[in-house]
């Protein structure tokens, strides 16, 4: 990652920390990310980018992998295992 | 087994990792008590096991967006499992050596009022789409 500002590292990747006002934005890339609105706890932020990248939540997209992850283990057999343990 | 038109749910926005599944049906078999099937209705869509919220997590809450809550017919804000009128369910994983986990994260919700469905997403940091349940359904956990 390539950019100015004060970061650290997380894991194996590196987070960069960058302080922003109402209005101000960052890019990523292509993707500039615009800081819309600051109420209390909560930051709303707009994404201009091609329509071709995908923008979600991250709890979307961890529900998503669980979901996947969910359905290949909707067998009758597991069926049977939960029923018995919650009956 | 064919699914009771009575169990038909509208998911307008599909589920996460789903999104084109739009029509689910909630299912059960008194053998298999209380575990539910959500079924796609669409030939070779999926399918999960579901387990009702009030049996895996006592004291659980959810917190319904203005988006989901349209969807549903019901007011925003916080909500919780046996509230007349809507059904909540938690999709259920079975991992590799056993472990099975519900998904706090993300409960199924639906409006038996007009019949429709959401997967609601909760806050980050609320609740864990990992949780692990078996011998402990004491009150949920909020985790990583």
């Amino acid at each position: 990652m390539h950019a100015s500002g004060r970061g650290f590292e997380t894991g194996g990747n590196a987070m960069l920390v960058i302080r922003r006002r109402e209005s101000e934005s960052v890019l990523i890339g292509n993707v500039e990310v615009r800081v819309l609105e600051i109420a209390g706890s909560r930051v709303k932020l707009g994404f201009v980018a091609e329509k071709e990248i995908e923008i979600v939540r991250r709890e979307v997209a961890e529900t998503g992998e669980a979901n996947r992850r969910a359905a290949r283990t909707a067998v009758r057999d597991n069926a049977n295992t939960m029923s018995s343990m919650f009956r | 087994m064919e699914p009771r038109s009575e169990s038909w749910f509208d998911f307008p926005v599909g589920i996460p990792g789903f999104e084109e599944e739009r029509k689910f049906a909630l299912d059960g078999e008194q053998e298999l008590a209380p575990v539910l099937f959500l079924n796609s209705l669409r030939e070779d869509g999926p399918r999960f096991l579901c387990l009702p919220a009030e049996a895996v997590a006592k004291r659980y809450s959810f917190e319904l967006s203005e988006e989901d809550a349209g969807v549903l017919g019901v007011p925003a804000g916080t909500h919780w499992p046996g509230e007349p009128g809507m059904l909540c369910a938690f999709v259920m994983t079975v991992h590799d050596g056993g472990e099975i986990t519900a998904n706090l994260l993300a409960p199924v919700v639906l409006s038996l009022g007009n019949r429709r469905g959401v997967q609601s997403i909760q806050p980050a940091g609320e609740y864990s789409c990992t949780h692990r349940v078996g011998d402990s359904r004491q009150g949920a956990t909020r985790c990583s």
